[in-house]
Parts: C-alpha cells; structure tokens; sequence
C-alpha cells in the first residue's frame, strides 16, 4: 500500500511574482505634543503595539514600520493630536 | 466615505482654532471621541455648515459646542432641548442636535427630555453617559448606580440608575440607539443613522469619568475603564437570546427602536395649513 503522501500546496510562479511586487504601504505617525494631554488611550489600543512612552508621559513612537494604518488611535484620541499618514 | 485615518485631519477643519486648545475635558476624557464620532457622522453626510445647529445644556459634555464651527448656542442648565424646540420650529430646515450629558439630560432636564421624545420632534440628541456629574466635583447623577460611590454618597448611593435609551423608547423617540466610546467606529454609525431620521431620534453614548467616578469606584485608568467598556457590553441581537438577569449588568449596544412614527414638526406644517384655509 503506497504511503499517504501529504497535500502540500503549490507555490505557482505566478503567485511568487505577485507576492514580491506586493510591497506593504508604509505609515508615518504624527504627534501634536502641543494637544497631547498623555492620556495613553493611542498607546493601550494600538494592534501592533507601535507606540510606546517616555517617562513623562509623552508618546514616542516606536516602530513606524509597524503601523498597519488602521488608525484606531485616531478615532480614539480624544485630543485630536495623532495622525496617521500614508508615507510617501 | 472617511477613512480612519484622516479622522484627525478632517476633525481639525471643523474646530474653532481661535478657541482655547487643547480643550478643557481631563486627559483621557471619553467627550473627544464622542465629538470627534458627531464630526465624522456630520461629514459623511456632506451637510452645510450652516444648517447645523448644535444645542448644548450645562456640564461637560455640554462644553462640546464651544469648539466646532457650526451654528452653536450654550443654554441653561437642562434646557437644551426647549431652545432646540423653538429654533426647530422658528426654522425647520435647520437640523438641530442637541448634546447634553446625563445630568443635564436626566434631572434638571428630565421633563424636558421625556415630553420631547412624546411629540416625537425632529431632534437628534446625543446623550453623554458618565454616570456622575462630573464638572461640578463627582455628585451622584440618575444614572449612577446602586452601590456606587460618589462626593455626595460616600456610604454608597441607594437610588436606582435611570436606564436613559430605556426611558426614551417608552417616552415615544422613533429612534433611540447606544453606544460606547470604545466602539467609537460604531458609534459614528449610530450617529450617522440618527441624522437621517425624522423625529426625535437619541443616541446614548455610555463614556468614562475616571477622574471623578472611577477613583471613587476604584474602577482604574480610563484604559480600564474603556476596557470594561468593551467585555461588558453586548449587542441588542445577543442580549435579546439571552436571559433578562445575565443582560442586566451589561450594555446592550445597537439600535434599541426605529419606527417612523407622526412628527410634530410635520405635523406643525399641516396644522399651520389646514389654520389658513
């Protein structure tokens, strides 16, 4: 009886080339110290973790490579002082 | 349709710059996201800057009007809706939205709110719930709970909570929705659809005073309480399934009653018409 060979999926060359020239968009991630009250809303419910803070409170951003856009930071900013832009 | 993340870019077109910035509610303060959600509902429908009014009472909530660019008026303390009333009738073109808080909303303005919701006027209210009148020094609200802490009951408060979306489905709104400041997506939806109704529609947006309440309470952080925003809350589809004394702790999030029902503004017209003849 032959061996159960395992079904492994198929890599195409087609799938390889689309994966290569499918380069993640990258963010930028702004603050407005002057507005920022160091409440720490942006850093407890950031998916990614990509912001952090520094002694006093202030907000740093840690890895901007991270961010995935989906300025949930944003929405939740009570102080209107983060922004997320596409980096160009 | 707004991105997310030209939220703060959009929120800043709207605001009154010559104000004071950054504004006046403590750090952390669960107010800004609910302006922020009003503004992005407003935007999505592409209104007229000039065909907004936006009423507010006193408290802290009720500072929100001072710092958008729309027209604006900060009344008496619980009177919001009754100049809103007026200014829907003196012109009814207008969309009016009133923003007010518990306290206001509730005590002071109580009569006001129920009787409002009865003659069913074109009015979108939003209803800011911290459960604590907290500009004033943490006092106990209608909407503080049995057995909660506040400057004014520091043996535990003995009253029962008002259950604000509640009382104003059995008032008569043809719309009544909550949310929570955690869902602050959802709740810009909620907003969104209390816009477009026709009468008198009120959105509930249950937020946090960790400064007055939730030190009291020793509920923790407003990153706490935003969390327990979040595992405590279900949506009116699950609450529904589930049994009534399991649901009475959390918060039922959603739209609670949509019903096209006579609007007095509409009402007034024909009236106005059939005086004439």
């Amino acid at each position: 009886m032959p061996a159960k060979s395992a079904s492994k999926k198929v890599t195409t060359k087609k799938e390889i080339k689309k994966k290569e020239t499918k380069i993640k968009t990258k963010y930028d991630i702004y603050v407005y110290n002057d507005w920022c009250k160091k409440c720490g809303i942006c850093e407890a419910f950031c998916p990614v973790k990509c912001l952090g803070h520094d002694e006093i409170g202030q907000v740093i951003v840690l890895d901007a490579d991270a961010c995935i856009g989906c300025a949930q930071c944003e929405i939740r900013c009570p102080d209107f002082a983060i922004e997320i832009k596409v980096r160009e | 349709m707004v991105k997310h993340r030209d939220s703060t870019h959009l929120v800043h077109q709207y605001l009154r710059h010559n104000k004071k910035f950054p504004h006046v509610w403590c750090p952390g303060c669960g107010n800004g996201i609910v302006l922020g959600a009003l503004i992005r509902a407003i935007h999505q429908h592409q209104y007229e800057r000039d065909d907004i009014v936006l009423v507010s009472g006193i408290g802290c909530s009720s500072r929100m009007p001072v710092y958008v660019d729309f027209n604006t008026i900060h009344t008496l303390h619980g009177r919001a809706l009754t100049f809103a009333t007026g200014i829907k009738l003196a012109n009814p073109k207008l969309k009016v939205i009133v923003v007010t808080g518990d306290g206001d909303s509730m005590a002071i303005g109580g009569n006001h709110f129920i009787h409002a919701a009865r003659r069913n006027i074109d009015i979108t209210t939003i209803i800011l719930n911290n459960n604590i009148y907290g500009m004033t020094g943490g006092q106990s609200s209608p909407t503080t709970n049995y057995g909660d802490k506040s400057t004014t009951a520091p043996y535990t408060h003995i009253e029962h909570a008002f259950k604000i979306s509640e009382l104003a489905v059995t008032a008569g709104a043809s719309f009544v929705a909550r949310g929570t400041v955690y869902h602050a997506d959802k709740l810009q939806k909620l907003i969104e659809a209390a816009l477009t109704k026709d009468g008198f529609s009120v959105v509930e947006a249950v937020t946090h005073c960790h400064v007055q309440y939730g030190k009291l309470n020793k509920l923790g952080s407003n990153v706490d309480m935003m969390k327990w925003q979040k595992d405590n809350s279900i949506t009116v589809q699950k609450a529904a399934k589930m049994k009534e004394e399991d649901v009475e702790d959390k918060i039922t999030m959603g739209v609670l009653m949509d019903k096209p029902l006579p609007n007095f503004t509409k009402e007034m017209a024909k009236l106005k018409d059939r005086a004439k003849e």
